[in-house]
């Protein structure tokens, strides 16, 4: 089916781009083109024009433009996204569309084209200024068309993002939704996550404007023509695993690669029951896992960046970093990668119900333990992966220690799985936000360790990670080699927290059988059909 | 036809000491909804009608059993059994941005109907609903009644066989309610299934060819509207209220009823200014007995001159069904 048959984007058109509105949006647009286009071309000619040409005030047009189009593609878009789906759960007439025949794909591309139509035509009408930019910039056509693939692509990632959140949304909550996506804008557009220990530039769809400023395709360290002078142009590369390739052709890939991921993930829940939401199964959950330790593993910096320069990019040769360092740092990234994994597999209280009324007793075991299966099998294919890359790139003239290696594997998958069950365990307890709830105790408990950790200066004490899995971060082969036994006694406490929080999970799961809640009040004779 | 088969739901409930934690809004419902029913639900606030209505239409994933609708499973292949429901919830609002044909056009299209039979059948159902002259309004500028109808409309729109409507006759105006009987009655002469939930009795009274008496989650009766009548006159003594009319002074009745099994409450009213004067009174029993009681009075020299009994409404038989309070 045609994307503009979609009854959905249809109902969006019809809605927003009403002659009047159209009118107005073009001329607020025009305006500022033509303000803007002003600005650069006559005012300051003097200090600009050059070569008899408009070099200079075109590409600086071009650039203004491309950021406005940017902004407004991505936070614009994403705040109409956001509200997509929770808007209207909050006006009740979201069953009306869940009861059609609209095909989740189809509602789902619906919400992610038409909720931002308006802003998809403001993004149409800044387009003939940034021709002109382009024009009189004499700007390469193809960076430029590749510059708005990307800002195209870019968006709708982000926005997909935005439409997975608005599902989750809860009545009166889309004011935080909105903060937390424009933080996570800026934080995605300044510098990526890691930015010292990654060779992989920032990731928002800013990064078109940044692209079109290139001159040339080339990998070589490229450098801008400023008038006369020449200085240095914005790193356009990164390194895929030690081997560098265009930032362009990561970013085009990521953001596919990205889109596969959320828009399956809207669309297998959107017209289900939002008290069964499920972002994904657990083994597409674990799929989503490997997905992001891939991008993690693959530019990864593998060696330390020297401490004068903020971010070489891997270009400068420099120290490489130590195997076990390795491996603590891509472990803590895996915090959070892990959490994000945790969170999609943990169920609600109506879910465990479910599970409880029509599943055997061996499904019950499985409940008690859950989520602790797919975590464990989640930590030990990142665990295993992680170790046989740091073998294959590691310096062999550094210390490097197999069994350490896997012994932090298995600590890091029993302290996951003790939090996660602390976690669903909480969930199902009888509670207006049991998780909320949940992770502040456990924010409470992490924090107050830390002050205790930290004034007593015992980070790296073996002793601490009975409480707190830090020093297995520092863990070393003399460390490791001086207090076995210590480490293997932690070890084993982090099992028996999980025993505990499995027994109590057992308890909650008791509450939650049909039989505690049933009182029958009449004979099944009554309850006949007709 | 429609099945539900141990049909459960559980819902949560906000976390007060003392109070149970959840609450069984449908339990282990078991109902068999043939075609060309019309089927009403009644019961009490909060006696489980939307949430069995919805599990029904597939928006609500029971906690156990289940729902087939013409032969589908709800829970399994939702958009193969949605095609043949149409929906109206007791509670919606509609886009008010959209104009009242847009509406029902983009449903029209959302239900994948032949696009060149759309603008007819949105013409013939906005007819049908008496919306003709808002043909072209912004939805925003309808009244209440009128959002009714036009969701009622939205739900006849690709004209599915099976329909189910929670309360749509609220909002609606008396000449809308006859409006909207006839129109449930036509649907049901071409053959359709509906299944409606009403707070006014009598309204389904007058449609239903059968009905479903819910509290708490339970069913308390089902079956044809007959038989649900007759089965309750059978089970317990039925009781109706009867009028006995005398020409002179009631209260000289009062002690000779009082005496005679199945009276019960026996009230006289005063003197009215023809002369004549009633008492009221509960009277177990069928006519045969009636008619015993009304000849013995007569023999006893009782200057009988009327009798009035009513035959024990729906309304009533669901009032003593249900312990609950009817709103
Ligand atoms: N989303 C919900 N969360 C928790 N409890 C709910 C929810 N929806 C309904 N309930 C509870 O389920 C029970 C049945 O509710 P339901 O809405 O089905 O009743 P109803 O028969 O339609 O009532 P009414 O006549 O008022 O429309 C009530 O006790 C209600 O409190
Ligand atoms: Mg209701």
């Amino acid at each position: 089916m045609s994307l503009f048959k979609n009854p959905e984007i249809v109902r969006n058109a019809r809605i927003q781009l009403r002659p009047k509105k159209l009118l107005i949006a073009a001329g607020i647009c025009a305006a500022i083109s033509v303000a803007l286009g002003y600005t650069f071309f006559h005012k300051n000619t003097h200090a600009i024009y050059m070569d008899g040409t408009y070099f200079v005030a075109g590409e600086a047009l071009l650039h203004v433009i491309l950021w406005i189009q940017a902004l407004v593609l991505v936070i614009g878009g994403g705040i109409a996204c956001l509200h997509a789906i929770q808007r209207e759960k909050d006006q009740n007439t979201f069953d009306f569309q869940r009861i059609t025949r609209l095909s989740p794909y189809e509602l789902t591309l619906g919400k992610l084209l038409g909720a931002p139509l308006m802003v998809f035509f403001v993004f149409l009408c800044f387009i003939p200024a940034a021709i002109v930019g382009a024009v009189a910039g004499h700007a390469s056509w193809t960076i430029i068309l590749a510059a708005y693939v990307l800002m195209i692509l870019g968006s709708l990632a982000y926005l997909a993002f935005a439409l997975v959140i608005s599902l989750f949304l809860r009545r009166g909550t889309v004011t935080w939704a909105i903060l937390f996506f424009l933080a996570f804008v800026g934080y995605t557009s300044s510098a990526t996550p890691l930015s010292q220990y990654a060779s992989l530039s920032s990731i928002s769809p800013f990064d078109a404007i940044s692209l079109a400023q290139q001159s040339s395709w080339s990998l070589a360290p490229s450098f801008i023509q400023v008038g006369r002078s020449v200085i240095p142009g914005n790193e356009f590369r990164d390194l895929f695993f030690g081997a560098p390739v265009h930032h362009a052709l990561v970013l085009f890939i990521l953001y596919l690669t990205i889109l596969a991921w959320f828009i399956p993930a809207v669309a297998r829940n959107i017209k289900r029951d939002p008290a069964n939401y499920e972002l994904y199964t657990p083994a597409q959950a674990l799929g989503f896992l490997c997905y992001l330790n891939f991008i993690l593993f693959a530019f990864f910096s593998w060696s330390e960046p020297p401490p004068s320069l903020p971010r070489a990019g891997g270009i400068f040769s420099a120290r490489p970093i130590a195997p076990l360092d390795a491996q603590s740092i891509l472990f803590g990234v895996n915090v959070l990668l892990f959490f994000i994994f945790g969170f999609i597999l943990l169920r609600n209280r109506n879910q465990v119900r479910r599970a409880l009324h029509g599943g055997s007793a061996a499904s019950l075991g499985r409940l008690e333990m859950w989520p602790a299966p797919y975590l464990f099998l989640g930590a030990l294919i990142v665990g295993a992966a992680m170790v046989l890359v740091i073998q294959w790139k590691r310096d062999p003239s550094l210390e490097w220690s197999l069994t350490v290696a896997i012994f932090r594997v298995f600590f890091f998958a029993f302290w996951l799985i003790c939090d996660f069950l602390f976690l669903q365990w909480m969930k199902i307890q009888r509670n207006t936000h049991p998780l909320a709830m949940g992770v502040l105790y456990l924010g409470v408990y992490y924090v107050c360790a830390i002050i205790v950790v930290s004034s007593l200066s015992l980070w790296q004490d073996p002793f601490t990670a009975f409480f707190l899995p830090t020093p297995l971060f520092a863990l070393d082969t003399a460390s490791w080699v001086a207090h076995e036994a210590v480490w293997i006694g932690a070890l084993v406490a982090q099992i028996a927290a999980g025993v505990v929080f499995v027994s109590l999970q057992r308890r909650s799961l008791a509450a939650l059988r049909p039989q505690a809640s049933r009182i029958s009040m009449n004979a099944p004779a009554a309850n006949a059909s007709a | 036809m429609v099945r539900l088969e141990n049909l459960t739901k559980e819902y949560d409930l906000p976390p007060i000491k003392g109070r149970p934690a959840q609450v069984v809004a449908a339990d282990r419902v078991n109902l068999q909804i043939a075609d060309g029913e019309i089927y009403g639900f009644v019961g009490p606030n909060g006696a489980g009608k939307t949430t069995t209505l919805k599990m029904i239409c597939g928006l609500l994933v029971p906690t156990s059993g289940s729902v087939e609708v013409q032969g589908i499973d709800v829970e399994h292949r939702p958009e193969d059994a949605q095609q043949f429901i149409g929906y109206l919830a007791d509670f919606f609002s509609l886009y008010d941005d959209m104009k009242v044909w847009e509406y029902l056009d983009y449903f029209a299209r959302a239900y994948k109907m032949p696009a060149e039979k759309i603008p007819a059948r949105v013409t013939e159902v906005i007819a049908r609903v008496g919306l003709e002259s808002k043909r072209d309004a912004f939805i925003q500028g309808l009244s209440r009644g009128m959002k009714q109808r036009l969701g009622i409309a939205r739900a006849v729109l690709h004209n599915p066989p099976v329909l189910v409507l929670d309360e749509p006759a609220s909002g609606l105006d008396p000449k809308a309610r006859v409006e909207l009987k006839d129109l449930l009655k036509n649907l049901n002469r071409e053959g359709k299934t509906i299944l409606i939930s009403s707070h006014v009795l009598s309204d389904l009274e007058e449609i239903c060819t059968s009905v479903a008496i819910m509290e708490m989650g339970h069913l308390l009766r089902a079956g044809k509207l007959s038989s649900v009548m007759e089965q309750s006159a059978t089970e317990k003594a039925a009781q109706r209220r009867i009028r006995i009319r005398v020409a002179g002074a009631g209260e000289q009745l009062m002690g000779w009823l009082s005496g005679r099994a199945g009276v019960s409450e026996a009230q006289a009213s005063s003197k009215g200014p023809l002369g004549s004067s009633s008492v009221d009174f509960l009277f177990a029993g069928n006519d045969a007995a009636l008619a015993g009681l009304v000849r013995d009075l007569v023999m006893a020299g009782a200057p009988v001159c009327g009798v009035e009994g009513s035959a024990e409404s729906f309304e009533q038989i669901y009032a003593r069904f249900s312990g609950g309070e009817v709103m």
